[in-house]
């Protein structure tokens, strides 16, 4: 495995473009998103599970209301329909926000298989320098010997290399 | 082409004057109403823009200038509310005015003088943001405020006033929305067309904005309405929400909200020219419904071939005119 | 005067070891420990009051016929209304890009979860049994009993819920890459230990940045709208009523406006003395002060348009029963709460139009703390003053608070300083990793 350090997002970017024939595994570490120019919602799972917990959450629970004052428990309160439609929005907007809310939040964990607490890069110390002002790569698999050379071109602040 | 359709309007709506003067008067009451916001919501996006800046509001400039100075055909246009002023208003009439409890603030003498002032503050306001320079703030940041209070007042006394006892305190705000959403819609259409990419989601998002709040406030009135179910408040909606208006609620509910909020919030459409366009055009519309639905049934009208001519006679004119004066000088001058 | 949001050329490496030097390695001055003392000892009272308030009931508060909603709805409003103002500057702000709010979204929302936390104590012990407060919630029960789903106030607990969890899990997630530059920045193993679990793994990969800035996005698109709803269902509890005075369709976004006076009011009230003891005066510039003064005289407008709106349709509309309660609120014996509120919330903030007064730093201190009081005032108003005159003159009568009320206020104002004091010496005070972009972004 190698793990390589650069001064800046640019030289990240070329050393990754470089790399991209070898067949090797890249995986970046940065202080901010490499690729802001891509829209993050096009590219992204967790918008969409967020809209439809969300959405889920919303209908359900509006249907919840719907069957406790229809089915469940109806009761008169001052003339009002059993089926009160109006208010139960309002609910059923809360519940499908905290519903949207909660499932970006693991979503996200969970997409990124996250917690994940210890990672085989940590052998690289200076690796904690990408949530500063370092912008990393880790290289597995490929050629050694040519990864280690594009690398070299590109030229990193730092570099370790070590047998897998 | 739209004057064709504005002086078609008006010569048949005049007919209409002539055959039902009561329904000409509540259809040219509901046309008045919706077309108002197009100049007034015109000027309040132009003295916001002022204050925030952005690239929406240079990208809306021209079409928000040409709103704003059709504000002088307010003056023939409240023409025939005034004339059926005893037509439209309980409070107008001599016979039902003394048992109102409002009277002291609803009635004619206040009626005109209030409405001559909003008037000409109204027009004041608007040379302010047609004559001088964009640079210039600090009347924008005081005019906004008293364009909010104003438009408030008269909204309340050209509708909320036809049923004197329905009594709102969101009424202004609500309707302000409204008329904010008309106007932009109104100058989307063509901005879609002509701004930069990018700022053609702006305007996008601007939208939803406004839709997201039109609604929020909409529903608000109506939750509490319904909750506290007063017999003076509830009525209005009562009215609003039995027979064939109650397909107008519906409508709003689908095509004022839900439609351009779901399509809104994809971000491809908000970037899609001419799905941006159709989106403002079907919130126009929904905006001429929606002026309907205030109004009519407070005559117990139904939409007739009258009262379609008042509307497409008020807009069409309006439409004319802004279309006229976005050639000229004055409306080019600070583009 | 400039009108940069961050001076000088700071780079991103050395905004990293600033902010995460605040908490990690400097040492906190002599006026955090008198601040946690004094914050400690407020919070000890409110403890000892709510214990007292359990032992003998509500019984000890001066809520009595007809005035049933005393303090603990007037603080619950004035809080939330104080939290929720922080949710918008983090939230609505960062959807329409400004970029003064980088400097001070963290002390925004961290200033949201403590107020939340004050808020929220207070309708469960208005419960009179709090012990029971689960049942407002929707589960399967022996008793095949539901929830009354139509009442503001069940609306009211739905929308906390929502409002207190979303505000913890929006604040914390935003915490992420901050959390993971303390872990790599500390020294000591157990704040390394410490700050790593916190940080999830988080290391800045590209899958992680991807995922979490689209996360990032809608949940700030959300909290937007969350928070307007949360203070609208706070208006609906009262609208929903036919107390006089409070059924008024405009009371969801009248308390929105307050909230949004009251919360840019206590942020600017935190950020001042933070940027002092802290020196952020690199990061938190005149400019925040002038962005912020104004959107305390836009918010004030706002609030003055709704008062104007309140009095007006109290006597347009035909209730008697408004028009005698709003003349009382107006001359009678709480007249003082309702010229306060006027001179608080509306002419005070007005000298703020001044740039020179909004850059005045006690200037903007004296009329964020008027807007604080005056948005207290605003809710004793409408608590007291409209209950106090019912629709029924035979059942009239005056409420006043009582020490455990004013003891548990303060101990509620000491909950919300001692927790805000802790969490500036555990999380960071700023959005590291939002800083860094901005000052990425100012240099290219």
């Amino acid at each position: 495995m190698i793990v390589a350090g650069f001064g800046s997002a640019e030289a990240l970017r070329r050393a990754v473009a470089s790399l991209a024939p070898e067949g090797a595994r890249v995986e970046t570490f940065t202080p901010d998103d490499l690729d802001e120019a891509t829209e993050p919602t096009k590219s992204s799972a967790v918008p969409i599970i967020m809209l439809g917990a969300g959405l889920l959450g919303g209908f359900g629970f509006f249907a919840l209301q719907a069957y406790g004052t229809m089915s469940g428990y109806p009761i008169n309160v001052g003339g009002r329909p059993d089926f009160s439609w109006p208010p139960f929005i309002v609910n059923a907007f809360e519940f499908g926000v905290l519903c949207a809310i909660g499932a970006g939040f693991l979503g996200f964990f969970a997409i990124n298989r996250m917690p994940k607490l210890f990672i085989a890069e940590d052998a690289c110390d200076e690796l904690r320098e990408a949530s500063r002002d370092g912008w990393f790569l880790s290289v597995r698999g490929g050629d050694p010997k040519r990864v280690r050379a594009l690398l070299d071109s590109v030229g990193p602040i730092a570099l370790k290399e070590w047998p897998e | 082409m739209a004057w064709a359709l504005g002086v078609v309007g008006v010569a048949v709506s005049g007919l209409g004057a002539f055959l039902h003067a009561r329904a000409f008067y509540f259809g040219w009451l509901a046309a008045l109403s919706v077309w108002i916001g197009w100049p007034l919501g015109s000027l309040s996006l132009l003295l916001i823009h002022r204050l925030t800046g952005g690239r929406w509001g240079d990208a809306l400039r021209p079409y928000l200038r040409a709103g704003t100075a059709t504000l002088p055909l307010l003056l023939p246009a409240i023409l025939p509310v005034l004339i059926g002023l005893p037509v439209l208003y309980a409070w107008a009439r001599p016979e039902q005015a003394p048992h109102l409890a409002n009277s002291f603030y609803l009635n004619v003498p206040f009626f005109l003088g209030r409405g001559a002032a909003y008037l000409i503050l109204w027009l004041g306001l608007a040379a302010f943001a047609l004559f001088t320079s964009p640079a210039n703030t600090r009347v924008a940041a005081i005019g906004l405020p008293l364009l909010a209070l104003t438009f408030t007042f008269a909204i309340i006394d050209l509708t909320m006033s036809l049923d004197p006892a329905f009594n709102s305190s969101v009424y202004g705000m609500l309707q302000g929305a409204g008329a904010v959403l008309f106007a932009l819609s109104l100058a989307v259409v063509p901005a879609a067309w002509t701004a930069k990419r990018d700022a053609v989601a702006d305007l996008g998002k601007l939208l939803l904005a406004l839709v997201v709040l039109w609604a929020y406030l909409d529903f608000m009135q109506f939750l509490i309405v319904w909750e506290s179910n007063l017999s003076h408040d509830a009525g209005w909606y009562q009215a609003r929400m039995s027979g064939g208006w109650a397909w107008a609620f519906t409508a709003q509910a689908a095509f004022h909200f839900a439609l351009p909020f779901g399509l809104l919030i994809v971000p491809g459409i908000q970037r899609n020219r001419a799905a941006m366009a159709a989106i403002a055009v079907l919130l126009a519309f929904m905006a001429a419904l929606r002026g309907w639905w205030t109004v009519l049934p407070a005559g117990q009208r139904p939409v007739g071939w009258i009262e379609l001519a008042c509307m497409c006679g008020m807009l069409g004119c309006g439409a004319g005119l802004a279309a006229s004066l976005g050639r000229t000088q004055l409306v080019q001058r600070h583009v | 005067m400039s009108d940069d949001v961050v001076l000088g050329h700071p780079t991103p490496a050395a905004v990293t070891d600033r902010i995460c030097g605040i908490v990690l390695h400097e040492r906190v001055g002599l006026w955090w420990w008198i601040a946690l003392a004094a914050s400690s000892a407020l919070l000890g009272l409110g403890v000892v009051s709510v214990g007292w308030l359990f032992w003998k009931g509500v019984g000890v508060w001066g809520i009595d016929w007809p005035v049933v909603w005393g303090f603990a709805i007037i603080n619950y409003v004035w809080w939330i209304a104080i939290a929720s103002g922080g949710t918008f500057i983090s939230a609505l702000f960062f959807l329409v890009r400004v970029d003064w709010r980088t400097s001070i979204n963290r002390i925004a929302e961290t200033m949201m979860l403590c107020a939340a936390a004050s808020a929220g104590i207070y309708p469960i012990l208005h419960l009179g049994r709090p012990w029971f407060f689960y049942w407002l919630f929707p589960y399967p029960n022996t008793m095949t009993l539901w929830p009354q789903f139509r009442s503001p106030l069940l609306w009211d607990f739905m929308a906390l819920l929502t409002y207190v969890v979303a505000s913890v899990l929006f604040w914390y997630f935003g915490l992420l890459p901050d959390l993971a530059a303390m872990r790599d920045r500390a020294r000591g193993r157990g704040a390394q230990m410490f700050y790593g679990v916190l940080a999830f793994g988080f290391r800045g990969t590209g899958g992680q940045w991807r995922h979490y800035k689209a996360a990032y996005g809608i949940m700030a698109a959300l909290m937007a709208p969350l928070v307007v709803s949360v203070h609208s269902v706070v208006g609906l509890d009262f609208a929903g009523g036919e107390t006089t005075g409070w059924h008024s369709t405009q009371f969801p976004p009248f308390f929105v406006f307050g909230a949004l006076l009251s919360g840019f009011a206590t942020v600017i009230l935190l950020v001042i003395p933070m940027r002092h003891y802290f020196s952020l005066q690199t990061y938190i510039t005149e400019r925040h002060f002038d962005a912020l003064g104004k959107l305390m005289v836009v918010s004030s407008l706002c609030m003055a348009y709704a008062y104007i709106m309140d009095v007006f349709t109290t006597f347009y509309g035909p209730d008697p029963a408004d028009k005698t309660m709003f003349v009382a609120r107006m001359f009678g014996r709480y007249a003082f709460v309702y010229w306060s509120t006027i001179l608080f919330n509306v002419l005070l903030p007005q000298l703020l139009w001044v740039r020179r007064l909004r850059l005045n730093q006690p200037v903007l201190i004296l009329v964020c703390l008027g807007a604080i009081v005056g948005m207290w005032f605003e809710r004793v108003e409408i608590v007291v003053t409209s209950l106090h005159r019912t629709t029924l003159p035979s059942a009239w009568g005056d409420y006043w608070p009582t020490f455990w009320d004013w003891a548990l206020m303060a101990g509620t104002i000491g909950l919300f300083l001692t927790m805000f004091l802790l969490l500036i010496r555990i999380v960071p005070t700023m959005s590291i990793a939002e800083m860094r972009e901005l000052v990425r972004k100012r240099e290219a």
